[in-house]
């Protein structure tokens, strides 16, 4: 029988969930096991750091990668590859940056690997290959060196500038 | 809601993905991304080099006990590669580290860790003969163009810096850890402010308890002539005292600054010695194997098992 805990977001929205589904984020998962609230029908699960948008997003997500599986431990020596996003998680992605990093702070802290490694690869895509003007443009980030600290880290990386 | 407004755990998260030559030039967008890249790097460096001797370690397993065997072994060219990358790795431990522990800097060439990961990446996927001379190319390249540059260009401007908070640091008797990879060589600093603080302190205070008396004399208006003439002593006797103790003081300094620069040339004649010690090691083995085959033949029937250490001995 498909077993079902209610997941209460920050604006008070419900959110009847498959315990399976909800399993995926370490948080929710600790919480149940915990708290034994695994066998109580009418448990509320209070998640007061994530609103209801970006829960129904997650949600989504977990749905969609609920039998992926379990991510290894020891990935010290694995290639930083962030070119292996599949499409319908690109397609998943495909929001304005404040959701994106919302996204990430809510899997950050309902611990979910799988979504969090997904999130950052994709801040690290729209980082990567950028000169650092262009980046300042694409977050809306203010320059707040003093020119001495500006001098000092353009300094110390002149070493390997093509010439 | 703005990147930077993510916290520093999340930061460190997304810049783990870029490439740590990425993560060097990406320094310069702002200070919080200047923070987060040096930690980044920091801790990338860190990481290659538990990643470097973990590779040692496997590699050093399946490779056969003795010298001898081992020098044809499919893996021996792994296991060159690999003492040259810990050189390396010696080096740039001992361009960088005292000022990453200082604080003054991080670790600054990330395409360094770039090309060394990849180094053990090869290793690690491949089991066949590589030409240490091709793999290592890039590798010693870049390095020595980035310690150069430090050497050169960064590191004389940190000195006066540097010495300041060595100051500092030896003040409160903290222990100085100049190179972590050469078996943790460290040494207490001389207290430089805590010899001259007190001192000019002792100096004063006398003078004050040693004037007090002959002015108190004077008031009571006494024989004034001896009093200034005693006076006129003291002070000159206090300048002295003063000179001595200067000059003491500077002469420690110096001692200090000699030893910091035979430390100095210790590490860098053990870095030497290690290399000439594995290069000495390739020529004997070179030498065993190109023995004229009688010989060795002979030997061999006298004693096999004795024959490595035996050729080894005198040599050593």
């Amino acid at each position: 029988m498909p077993n079902i805990i209610k997941l209460q977001s920050s604006d008070e929205e419900i959110f009847d969930t498959d315990i399976q589904i909800a399993k995926c984020s370490g948080t929710i998962k600790t919480m149940l096991e915990d708290c034994g609230m695994e066998d109580d029908e009418n448990a509320i699960v209070p998640l007061p750091n994530v609103n209801s948008t970006i829960l129904r997003k997650v949600l989504i997500w977990a749905h969609y990668h609920k039998d992926d599986p379990q991510p290894t431990e020891d990935d010290e020596s694995k290639e930083k590859r962030t070119d292996d996003i599949i499409s319908w998680d690109a397609d998943f992605l495909k929001v304005d940056q404040g959701t994106l990093f919302e996204l990430i702070l809510a899997a950050n802290y309902l611990d979910i690997k799988g979504l969090l490694e997904l999130t950052c690869k994709t801040v690290a895509n729209m980082i990567k290959g950028k000169t650092p003007e262009e980046i300042r443009k694409t977050f809306n980030i203010k320059k707040d060196f003093t020119p001495a600290e500006e001098e000092q880290v353009r300094k110390e990386n002149e070493w390997c500038e093509e010439k | 809601m703005n990147l930077l407004d993510l916290p520093q755990t999340v930061l460190l998260d997304i810049f783990e993905w870029l490439p740590y030559d990425e993560v060097a030039k990406k320094r310069e967008v702002c200070t919080r991304f200047n923070y987060v890249g040096q930690q980044v790097l920091n801790t990338g460096f860190n990481k290659i080099i538990l990643e470097h001797a973990k590779n040692f370690k496997r590699i050093k397993s399946m490779l056969p006990r003795r010298e001898s065997e081992r020098r044809n072994h499919v893996l021996a060219r792994h296991s060159d590669i690999l003492t040259s990358i810990e050189t390396r790795i010696s080096m740039l431990t001992m361009t960088y580290s005292k000022f990453i522990d200082l604080n003054i800097c991080c670790f600054i060439p990330g395409r360094v860790l770039d090309e060394i990961s990849s180094i053990l990446r090869l290793l690690s996927t491949s089991t066949k003969q590589l030409r240490p001379h091709e793999v290592l190319q890039e590798l010693r390249d870049i390095s020595s163009m980035a310690i150069e540059h430090f050497d050169e260009k960064i590191a004389v401007n940190f000195k006066l810096e540097h010495r300041k908070q060595l100051a500092e640091s030896s003040a409160t008797g903290a222990r100085l850890v100049v190179c972590g990879t050469l078996g943790d060589i460290s040494f207490s600093g001389v207290k430089r402010n805590g010899v001259n603080r007190p001192g000019d302190h002792a100096i004063v205070q006398q003078a004050i308890v040693q004037l007090a008396a002959p002015l108190a004399a004077n008031n009571q208006h006494q024989q004034n002539a001896p009093n200034k003439e005693r006076l006129n002593k003291h002070l000159h006797r206090q300048l002295q005292v003063q000179r001595t103790l200067s000059m003491k003081v500077r002469g420690l300094e110096a001692a200090r600054k000699a030893q910091d620069r035979r430390l100095q040339e210790a590490l860098g004649s053990i870095t030497e010695l290690t290399t000439q010690v594995s290069e000495l090691k390739r020529q004997l083995e070179d030498v065993v194997t190109n023995l004229p085959s009688g010989a060795v033949k002979r030997q061999a029937v006298a004693s096999a098992d004795c024959l490595a250490p035996s050729l080894k001995k005198p040599k050593v």
